[in-house]
């Protein structure tokens, strides 16, 4: 597809809105800060100024960077528009500020170098959690490695799609996972080369296609029935991102669309695969919070798991999105707090987006509320948002995968009636 | 202008006020169908109280430095009421008044800001088993302060009237910063408060008197039972629906939809059918047999049951006019009758649409013969269409349109028109001296 034509395409879904602001009643932003700017409909009109020319795209910045891509309002839209595909192409046309140092951009396509470097990274961010400069998640010494066992050639093959965020910060759920799937009569598989889906670059309004072609490349040399990914956002990414990335070939694209009906989440794999025979040991009250990105069938799925694993769940889906997806911009009060004398402290208090912060509060308040001893999740970027909040404010609860939850329950021998 | 504007920031505090050029675009306009982006006014600023005292010192304010105002609150309307009318304009929100003041569910009164929304305050209600009967389409966005100064209704309005009707008082704000509180916010329904009724002026007043502050508001108490069917015709839809009408029969919704929102509602892109929505409420026995009767008057009528309303029926309905706006741009032209001469005004319709070759989509409340017309943009002249419609409507002997989210548009071909313009021209420097408040509106009063 041309640029040009793109832009038309844009221009015609755009066109579609009538501004009847069924979106706002359901986008979780703008529920907190309830400004025009800050709900897909005003959003969309800005995305119009910008196809125009009315507007600056610097001035546009602060509306897309305060959307949360949660795809609440693509859901209820009269008029079928598809806006969190509007919002990611608004997104290629402006200059936004990512919160991550530019190296790390370099090294979204180089797992290897990332490999190296989480050591020495691991042992500045212990030093730093010290100093209380900075609350930084935790990262362990190690990323992910899937132990190898040579796959047996006669066993049904999953390909293990971790994700950056599981295989850097969460290794524990990738093995939890790896385990669930070989308990379940699986040959397990993860190549090493395997790189970022893409969703950050895109988030930050940078290309995927290179993310997607070096993950084609990989995956055209291995030969699996599934693609079972414990990350939602990874998941949605293959499925909705990767079919229209930039510049990809006739060839490239019917790969990615057969892909996408290969792709599964992992609640889902193993609920439907439901020869659970599990020990029911009660794991005490769980909060589920529900990932934005995460089906109603991975919902179920992963609902269904917990439940197996004997927890008791607590819930409230209509509380939406944790803001985890708002960490990945700049916010513009940094810039302004690096330029002051006491720029060490400021930053710190700047770092994290006031707007993340007060979502990932509310859901960590509700859960405490509840009595629930733990918060589970399905999506490793939520877990990071919701515990990375949790050393100051959500006191004893600990935040988990529903799969570690279920693989605990399953690691206890099932008592006797 | 940048003095002006730091002075109103003094008064609202800088975080509600927003006057960068995102904001002013996307401030711009309402949810109407017909306009083009080239049309959009840009406002001066969007100003967001937080408390009346700041409303006051706001339009006292603007009436001192003429600097004309609208209101805004959810964004829904359908007229040009909500959005900035001439250029610098300043639009107030009713957004940052959004608290629920207190729910009297012994003497059924929820005082509640201008900024609540209908879907709020009816959940609010629910929980005390009581509920707010205007029910408009947009509810889940759509604020009470709109709904109070658009005098709106929605589907029911045989059997419960529109906003007008549940008003027991008002704080409102004129148009140069005195504050009034019109009845006291105690009254009882049906007991008046000393003087003349004052709130009643601002009911429908869209914004072009005062602004709508703190609202006294009657609940009903939910009804035992709520009964819905949907039936649909080849023909004889509207037939169906006067002859319910005319058997004296109260529906609590009697909604007629064409063939091409049939197509939607349906989601089956080639049905040819009319539909029919009805829905009964009260005690158990009234809705069964007033729901009997009219299901024979169906029947007679060629009608067939289609499947029962469930949630995905309503939330399609909720968004029918977004969804015919996506297949064309079109419009909106509200008109009525007399609901008993109904298949008439339809039958008109049609003739109209084949006759201009225009598309037309129909679709409203046939219980009080309050319809939406969809004209979409289409090669013949959209004028035609609209005055074609409007003399078919003075044929059918038409009261004044109730609905008149655009009335204003067709308000120099009605009859009587002149009188009540003398009237609001004098009503309106009473409480607007300064004329600063959205003068294109409240029809028979725009400034040439």
């Amino acid at each position: 597809m041309t640029k040009r034509q793109f832009m038309e395409d844009l221009r015609t879904e755009i066109a579609k809105c009538s501004t009847c602001g069924q979106c706002l009643s359901v986008c979780p932003v703008f529920a907190q800060t309830g400004i025009e700017t800050d709900g897909p409909r005003g959003r969309l009109a800005l995305a119009q100024a910008l196809l125009d020319r009315r507007i600056e795209p610097e001035a546009a910045v602060a509306a897309f960077a305060s959307c949360a891509l949660c795809g609440h309002c693509d859901g209820v839209c009269p008029a079928h528009i598809p806006l969190v595909g509007v919002f990611f192409a608004a997104r290629r046309m402006l200059p936004l500020r990512a919160a991550h140092p530019r190296l790390f951009h370099a090294l979204a396509h180089k797992p290897g170098v990332q490999d190296f470097l989480q050591p020495l990274l691991s042992l500045l961010r212990d030093f730093l959690a010290k100093t209380h400069i900075r609350k930084f998640p935790i990262l362990p010494l190690q990323p992910f490695q899937l132990p190898h066992i040579p796959p047996d050639a006669s066993k049904r093959r999953a390909l293990f799609f971790a994700g950056c965020i599981t295989r850097r910060f969460y290794p524990q759920i990738a093995e939890a996972c790896v385990a669930a799937l070989r308990s379940r009569g699986v040959a397990v598989i993860a190549p090493a080369s395997l790189v970022c889906c893409g969703r950050p670059l895109a988030m930050q309004g940078r290309s995927t296609t290179q993310a997607v072609r070096r993950n084609l490349e990989v995956l055209a040399s291995q030969e699996f029935q599934w693609l079972v990914t414990p990350c939602p956002g990874c998941l949605a990414t293959l499925r909705e991102i990767w079919p229209h990335a930039e510049g990809l070939t006739e060839g490239e694209k019917a790969q990615t669309l057969e892909l996408a009906a290969k792709c599964v989440d992992i609640n889902e794999f193993l609920a439907e695969d439901s020869s659970a025979d599990c020990s029911v040991q009660s794991a005490g009250k769980v909060w589920w919070h529900r990932p934005c990105l995460m089906s109603d069938g991975a919902n179920t799925a992963a609902l269904e798991l917990l439940k197996t694993s004997g927890s008791e769940i607590a819930t409230d889906e209509g509380l939406g999105c944790c803001g985890a997806p708002l960490r990945c911009l700049k916010d513009k009060k940094e810039k302004r707090a690096q330029s002051s004398p006491n720029a060490l402290r400021r930053l710190a208090e700047h770092r994290e987006k006031p707007l993340a912060k007060i979502l990932a509060a509310r859901i960590v308040r509700k859960a405490r509320a509840s009595g629930a001893s733990r918060i589970a999740t399905g999506c490793p970027g939520c877990m990071l948002a919701l515990a990375n909040l949790e050393n100051g404010e959500s006191g004893a609860l600990s935040v988990s995968h529903s799969v570690e939850i279920y693989m605990e329950s399953r690691a206890v021998p099932a008592r006797p009636k | 202008m940048q003095a002006k504007l730091k002075q109103i920031a003094d008064i609202t505090g800088k975080e509600n006020l927003f006057a960068d050029h995102a904001a002013r675009l996307a401030y711009a306009r309402t949810a109407n169908f017909g306009y083009s982006p080239s049309a959009w006014i840009l406002p001066l600023a969007c100003a967001r109280p937080r408390h009346m005292g700041q409303v006051a010192r706001l339009l006292e304010f603007c009436s001192r430095e003429g600097i004309p105002v609208a209101f805004r609150g959810g964004g829904t309307a359908a007229g040009a009421n909500a959005q900035p009318a001439v250029a610098d304009t300043l639009l107030i929100l009713t957004t940052g008044l959004t608290r629920i003041l207190e729910l009297d569910a012994e003497n059924r009164i929820a005082h509640v800001q201008p900024g609540v929304t209908c879907a709020q305050l009816t959940a609010a209600a629910a929980t005390r088993k009581l509920f707010y009967p205007p029910r408009p389409y947009s509810a889940a966005t759509a604020t009470i302060g709109g709904n109070v100064a658009m005098n709106a209704a929605g589907a029911g309005c045989a059997k419960y009237g529109s906003a007008a009707n549940y008003v027991l008082g008002l704080d409102i704000c004129s148009g140069n910063g005195e504050k009034i509180n019109c009845a006291t916010a105690n009254v009882m329904p049906g007991k008046l408060a000393p003087g003349l009724p004052l709130a009643s002026i601002f009911c429908g007043s869209m914004g072009s008197l005062a602004f709508i502050g703190d609202c006294a508001l009657r609940l009903l108490p939910m009804p035992e039972s709520v009964e819905s069917r949907l039936f649909r015709f080849h023909n004889g839809a509207a037939s169906a629906a006067s002859q319910i009408m005319a058997r004296g029969l109260l529906p609590a919704a009697l909604e007629i939809y064409d063939p091409v929102c049939a197509a939607i509602l349906l989601d089956e892109p080639a049905c040819a059918d009319w539909l029919l929505e009805i829905q009964f409420s009260g005690c158990r026995a009234e809705t069964t047999e007033s729901m009997l009767a009219a299901v024979t008057i169906c029947k007679s009528c060629d009608g067939s049951e289609a499947r029962t309303n469930d949630d995905s029926f309503r939330k399609l309905r909720a968004g029918l006019m977004p969804a015919l706006a996506a297949k064309s741009r079109f419009r909106y032209e509200p008109f009525s009758c007399p609901p008993s001469r109904l298949p008439m005004l339809l039958d008109g319709i049609q003739d109209i649409s084949e006759h201009l070759g225009q598309k037309v989509a129909v679709f409203g409340h046939a219980d009080v013969a309050a319809m939406h017309a969809a004209i979409f943009e289409g090669v013949a002249d959209m004028d035609a269409a609209s005055r074609e419609i409007f003399a078919l409507e003075l044929m059918l002997n038409n009261a004044m349109d109730s609905e008149n989210d655009a009335a204003q548009t067709r308000w120099q071909w009605q009859t009587g028109a002149a009188g009540i313009s003398a009237i609001s021209q004098k009503l309106r420097p009473i409480f607007d001296p300064a004329g600063i408040l959205a003068n294109n509106v409240l029809p028979g009063t725009a400034q040439p």
